[in-house]
């Protein structure tokens, strides 16, 4: 089909955006001509603000418009807690929980074996010069439960374990709301050594 | 056609928001590649089914293009590898090279079961070098690229002492070794062990003990055959020579 060109590389990258195809490309392309022009220019301004302005964090990786990141900065965060994460936006999951007050390491990445990925390839050494640096006492290993992810928690408390800094990993389990006969083998097994006094 | 496939997960590739792209190696049909919808999903019941290492029966419905995993049971998770950092490392290289160097729905009933009794050994023991190197050697074979072992790789003759020559692709027995000057020194207990290595089942040859030395010497020796021959890079490879570090 033929579209004027500023249609059709408006479509171009809207289709570069995650989860849209070609035809939601075209609907989206259309909504945007019919919408007021100020808003328009909202929206173009955020899309280019969002990436100018973000940075990663020089300490915990997490992104953010100030160095360092709010959170780094709060003095009311318990100090001696970090939590490492794969991704930014784990650290959001986790904030939007409220419950948890230490501070975060974003490792932008897992270790991978299968696709070569080694320490050296992710955040791990800031991460090992901010225990030295920092007063921490205990590291939350909330990395993803599975291969890429285990490999990672492991290799990090192998490296941790030396200095008397105390490593936990999160617990897996079976999801909130979900049915226990539909659970695998693997969860199940994970969940039921788990377990905790009632 | 919708088949019973017992097999074992090679790898995954994200496909989409939430599906998966698995690949696994059956007795019954070899190396295939199926989606498995909906896989990335953590409640989805196919999750945990369909993770590298894990041995299941899957319900795949056999298609000319893609293939489709209807569903899986869990028969074997390997748990205990996937929570050692090692024996994830030296797994991820023996399914890498498993999936580089076998061709679609070809089955071989030797190698899926060496494979197996492989990730078996890794699972149960800590010393993995030597089944390592014995499933890589009969890999080799499958990548047509197998080593002559057996006699020298010129005249055919068997007298020792023996040199391994990684450009004439074998031993080279002791009239012909001048032909290659960079050809390694092989003991008569070397050259012999190579050549088990790469035609012995590894239940048959069990716990075998091999000098630390003479571990290094072969696996070297195996790294430059297979660079010269081997033609994939193996990403997992360049892991494994890092965790070793760790050891
Ligand atoms: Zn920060
Ligand atoms: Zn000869």
């Amino acid at each position: 089909m033929y579209y004027p060109e500023p249609i059709s590389k408006l479509i171009d990258s809207f289709t570069k955006l995650p989860g849209i195809g070609p035809k939601t490309a075209v609907r989206l392309a259309f909504f945007v001509l019919n919408m007021k022009e100020d808003d328009v220019l909202e929206f173009a301004n955020s899309l280019v603000n969002a990436k100018r302005e973000l940075t990663h964090c020089s300490t915990c990786g997490h992104i953010t418009d100030q160095d360092p990141c709010s959170i780094c900065q709060d003095t009311s965060r318990d100090q001696s807690i970090i939590c490492v994460v794969q991704d930014p936006k784990d650290v959001i999951a986790m904030e939007k929980m409220k419950e948890f007050h230490g501070k975060y390491h974003v490792l932008h990445g897992a270790i991978s074996p299968m696709d070569g990925i080694g320490p050296e390839d992710i955040n791990v050494p800031d991460l090992i010069n901010r225990l030295k640096d920092e007063e921490v006492e205990e590291l939350i290993l909330a990395t993803n439960p599975n291969i890429e992810g285990e490999a990672t928690a492991m290799y990090i408390s192998r490296l941790v374990k030396p200095s008397g800094i105390r490593t936990t990993r999160i617990a897996h389990g079976l999801p909130v709301g979900g049915d226990l006969e539909y659970a695998d083998e693997v969860t199940l097994s994970k969940a039921l050594e788990g377990r905790r006094d009632l | 056609m919708l088949e019973k496939i017992k097999g074992l997960v090679l790898k995954t590739q994200d496909y989409g928001e939430t599906h998966k792209i698995v690949t696994i190696y059956s007795k019954k049909i070899g190396k295939f590649s199926a989606i498995a919808r909906g896989a990335k999903k953590t409640k989805s019941r196919m999750a945990a089914v369909t993770q590298p290492f894990i041995y299941a029966e899957f319900f795949v419905y056999i298609q000319t293009g893609l293939s489709t995993i209807q569903q899986g049971e869990i028969i074997h998770s390997f748990r205990s590898i996937r929570e050692d950092i090692i024996k994830t490392a030296y797994a991820a290289y023996i399914v890498e090279l498993t999936d580089k160097l076998s061709d679609d729905k070809d089955p071989d009933t030797f190698i899926f079961e060496q494979l197996f009794e492989t990730m078996k050994w890794i699972e149960k023991n800590d010393d993995v070098n030597i089944p390592t190197m014995m499933y890589e050697l009969k890999l080799y074979g499958k990548g047509g690229f197998a080593p002559t072992l057996d006699r020298c790789s010129n005249c055919g003759g068997n007298t020792p002492p023996f040199v391994f020559s990684i450009a004439e692709g074998g031993i080279l027995c002791h009239h012909c070794r001048s032909m290659d000057r960079e050809a390694i020194q092989l003991s008569e207990l070397l050259a012999k062990l190579l050549r088990i290595f790469a035609t012995v089942n590894l239940q048959r040859v069990g716990n075998i003990s091999v000098k630390k030395e003479n571990q290094q010497l072969l696996r070297q020796l195996l790294d430059a055959y297979y660079d010269y021959y081997g033609g994939y890079y193996i990403k997992s490879k360049k892991f494994l020579k890092q965790i070793d570090l760790l050891k």
